[in-house]
């Protein structure tokens, strides 16, 4: 986030009180329901008043997590605590999170080295780049998508690969500032913060993410992580 | 009574149904729609009774789907509100401006909308049933048999369409149109009705006999035109109208009795204008059409003294008197009186007045 400007400024908080609206709304409408109708509710309406509020609940908190993160790591106060991590074991915890919006799919294929693969890096950190790739090849592309792993000398690489929309060629150089979303995906929900925040938790880590895409064909998000330990 | 249809058109799927349950609760039936593009559709399939539309969406936004409906006949006249996150004037005065009946700001109290939609749903029905009685009361006038009808079964008449076939309002609900006329008539009507349910035609007419209250059989013209969808059928507008005889025949009459005027050089006196303008209303009747077109004609074509001349004239007044209280001469007001007749056709100035009361330009 640069805050140079006014007008930068201005696009932020715009930004801010768009994204937080909508689930407040969510949230103020179905507390009222709740509040004067709970008797004559039915217990089917009921749960689902109480998961939308959770919903938007969600929403909120993730959206003022990924803000706050971008400030940390603007301001240089992003810290990584390294330790041994077991790879496949991360990945699977990822893919059984239950707030995640591919929680429960049977798209994801992942393809990793059989015996376990132990690498020392900040779990946290990285389990925050998987989950915002993931997201986004889950989100913009309604086929299979694989996610490869694999370890060079003191290198971890993992593949995320989509078959879905694909980013435009004359857009990808803005696909990592924040609130920058991609014309051909602005009818789909999102604020617009996921790739930054996957970003700069990559930057980190000693690591980098390389999106290659091909409109409507899909897109391959590449992340390589360089070890500390040399 | 009928839970009224409420279309919510939102992009974020948690407010649809939070809106939709909200909506649900308070005994409204509900169709949500996640796009702009899918809300137009089912604008138009659902015929809902009002429109709920968030304004921000891609690539239709609310603005768009508020346009593209308003041009339509069918959905041009069910109340639309806005659902909007903006809450800067400049924005709700812009939607205000286009014609949107209201304005909901995000976050929002349910009580607020709720009062919002039940008061412009009143007002809807209102005007609904106003022009609903108007209808009625021009359908009641016309001496034209109009009726309603799906190409079989026949759901609405006017009076005149049950006295022309002497049938009562229950008769013709259990009959079908094929069944008013002979086989023979009906096939030449039957592919042009389906073509008219099916939206491949717009209209059509036909000449058509049926057997009418005398027991005689009579031609008339079939004008038929697609009204309305309901529940996935067309409604089709059905109208006949007696085939112009009579018309004629009253002409003749109207002819001699101009005749007699000239010969017995009457002038017409207020009272007399009156009775013949009575008489004539009645056989103008049997083709309002053709009396419009003509009136819009005259008026655009006479001038404003010939219109004096004429107003006067009808008042039977001699043409010394018009010239002087038009302050022209004798030979003027003659001039004015034979550009009258000239311009409506007419032979003599009895005519003159007699056309301009047939056709409404003067006032007695």
């Amino acid at each position: 986030m640069e805050y140079s400007s006014d007008q930068n400024i201005g696009q932020i908080i715009s930004s801010l009180s768009h994204e937080l609206r909508t689930p407040l709304t969510i949230l103020s409408s179905n507390l009222q329901l709740l509040k004067s109708s709970n008797q004559n509710l039915d217990p089917i309406l009921r749960a689902e008043t109480f998961q939308l509020c959770e919903e938007a609940l969600t929403a909120v908190s993730r959206f003022l997590d990924d803000i706050h993160f971008i400030n940390l790591s603007n301001k240089n106060e992003l810290k990584q605590t390294p330790q041994d991590v077991d790879i496949n074991q991360l990945i699977a915890k990822v893919l059984e999170s239950k707030n995640t919006c591919f929680y429960n799919s049977n798209r994801i294929h992942v393809f990793s080295p059989s015996e376990a693969l132990v690498f020392k890096t900040d779990e946290t950190l990285l389990t925050k780049v998987i989950t915002n790739l993931l997201s986004n090849a889950y989100k913009f592309s309604a086929k299979e998508i694989a996610l490869r792993v694999s370890n060079g000398a003191n290198q971890l690489n993992i593949e995320i690969q989509d078959q879905g929309v694909g980013i435009p060629a004359d857009q990808i150089e803005f696909i990592f500032m924040p609130f920058y979303r991609c014309e051909n995906v602005k009818m789909l929900s999102g604020t617009g913060l996921g790739l930054s925040v996957a970003q700069k938790a990559a930057n980190c880590l000693n690591g980098e993410i390389i999106i290659d895409s091909t409109l409507s064909k899909g897109t391959t998000a590449k992340l390589k992580i360089l070890s500390d330990e040399r | 009574m009928n839970a009224k249809k409420i279309l919510i058109i939102e992009d974020d799927l948690a407010l649809g149904k939070t809106l939709r349950n909200v909506l649900k609760i308070n005994d409204y039936e509900v169709d949500l729609a996640e796009s702009g593009a899918e809300g137009i559709q089912k604008a138009y399939e659902y015929c809902p009774d009002l429109i709920l539309c968030d304004i921000n969406m891609k690539p239709i936004d609310g603005y768009q789907v508020y346009n593209i409906l308003k041009d339509s006949a069918l959905t041009s006249r069910i109340p639309f509100i806005f659902i909007t996150g903006r809450s800067q004037l400049n924005d709700i005065r812009f939607g205000l401006e286009l014609g949107v009946d209201d304005y909901i700001v995000k976050p929002f109290d349910n009580q607020d909308l709720l009062k919002s939609i039940k008061v412009r749903l009143e007002k809807y029905e209102k005007l609904v049933n106003i022009g609903k009685n108007d209808y009625k009361a021009l359908l009641n006038l016309s001496p034209n048999g109009v009726f309603v009808f799906d190409g079989e079964t026949i759901y609405e008449t006017n009076q005149a369409f049950l006295n022309l076939l002497g049938l009562s309002e229950a008769e013709v609900k259990k009959i079908s149109f094929n069944q008013l006329i002979s086989d023979k008539e009906y096939q030449k009507v039957e592919n042009k009705i389906m073509k008219c349910a099916n939206g491949l035609l717009g209209n059509f007419r036909e000449e058509i006999e049926l057997k009418t209250a005398s027991g005689t059989k009579e031609k008339f013209v079939l004008h038929v035109s697609p009204s309305q969808k309901y529940n996935g059928f067309t409604l089709l507008i059905g109208l006949l109208a007696p085939k112009e005889q009579e018309g004629e025949s009253a002409q003749l009459e109207y002819k001699k009795l101009v005749n007699i005027l000239e010969e017995e050089k009457i002038y017409i006196s207020g009272n007399l204008a009156n009775k013949l303008h009575q008489a004539f209303d009645a056989s103008v009747a049997h083709s309002p059409h053709q009396q419009s077109t003509s009136t819009m004609v005259a008026k655009s074509v006479f001038s404003k003294r010939e219109q004096e001349v004429l107003n006067l004239s009808c008042k039977g007044l001699p043409i010394k008197i018009i010239a002087d209280q038009l302050s022209i001469s004798d030979r003027t007001v003659e001039k004015h009186r034979a550009s009258l007749m000239e311009k409506t056709g007419a032979k003599n100035i009895v005519e003159v007045i007699i056309y301009a009361l047939k056709n409404d330009l003067v006032e007695i």
